[in-house]
């Protein structure tokens, strides 16, 4: 009796949860991606430079990275001490630029800590894990 | 073959003009986005190389940075989310495909940044930052003057909507 009841609930659970996923399916696939969906995902990091002593190390810091594969975009503040670097997850890692950063610099390099002083823009935080969720399940890509 | 001449077909609209008084047929390609900044500027892969280094410029503009502090705790979904709102929202207003669909989008771009920003009490100075991150990405990217302005009147016409909100 109790293993027959054990085994209906495990079946309606199963029942829920192939549909939830087939739910999911269908909304991740039904309007196809979108445009920023179909970009190859990019990923940017903040390091703090600050431990870098010789200003003259600024400009070849720059060149060496621009020339970095999986590097595409970077904005160097030598009066800031900061450079921030986009690119793409998939060739490099936010490590492997630290740890580059470090070896050219000669100096320890880390990221820089953002803090948040007032209001914050919400649109990052707000979609959450939905917009990974409907890249992993589309299959239109 | 047959299929992809017909899904090829499908996606491009062609209208057939005959030219009065003649008997001359031309077939011109429909492009909606004629004439836009989107479209003189490369379409999404001339928005794509704006946009990476706009973001590139945003993260290290200290006067800004930190408001979007949620796209920097290391979640990199939550910098995939912040990269692609930035990149829908120019493809927008650059005159592309309305793709922008953060809050109160369907009501239109100006609304929505109204929506977006409200409680956030942006200040002057703070969009004019924002401004100038983006005037240096159009530089970079080296857009043509008239499209330069284009964008950044766009850009300006918003200024109501973001500070004091």
């Amino acid at each position: 009796m109790k293993k027959n009841r054990l085994k209906r609930i495990f079946k309606i659970s199963g029942i829920a949860l192939v549909a939830l996923f087939f739910s999911l399916f269908t909304w991740a696939n039904w309007n196809g991606p979108t445009p920023a969906e179909k970009l190859k995902p990019k990923n940017f990091a903040l390091f703090d430079l600050s431990s870098v002593k010789d200003n003259n190390t600024f400009a070849i810091l720059n060149t060496q990275l621009q020339k970095t594969s999986g590097v595409l975009a970077t904005c160097l503040k030598p009066a800031d001490k900061i450079v921030s670097v986009v690119f793409y997850p998939d060739e490099i890692t936010k490590a492997d630029i630290q740890q580059k950063l470090s070896t050219w610099t000669n100096a320890d390099i880390t990221l820089k800590a953002i803090v948040a002083n007032g209001p914050t823009c919400p649109v990052a935080g707000m979609m959450g894990g939905l917009s990974a969720m409907k890249r992993f399940l589309c299959i239109r890509n | 073959m047959i299929m992809a001449s017909f899904f090829l077909a499908s996606c491009t609209k062609t209208n057939t003009v005959t030219q009065p008084g003649t008997n001359t047929t031309t077939t011109v390609t429909a492009n909606p986005y004629a004439n836009t900044i989107f479209s003189n500027e490369g379409m999404y892969a001339g928005i794509d190389s704006l946009n990476t280094h706009f973001v590139a410029n945003v993260v290290a503009d200290n006067n800004i940075n930190s408001i979007f502090v949620a796209a920097f705790n290391g979640n990199a979904n939550n910098e995939y989310n912040f990269v692609s709102s930035l990149y829908n929202f120019l493809v927008t207003a650059t005159g592309g495909p309305n793709i922008y669909d953060g809050p109160g989008a369907s009501q239109g771009l100006g609304v929505s940044m109204m929506q977006v920003h409200h409680g956030m009490h942006i200040t002057t100075p703070q969009f004019t930052s924002l401004a100038g991150d983006l005037a240096t990405a159009i530089h970079q990217c080296k857009w043509s003057k008239a499209d330069s302005t284009g964008l950044m009147t766009a850009a300006a016409s918003l200024a109501p909507d973001v500070i004091g909100q």
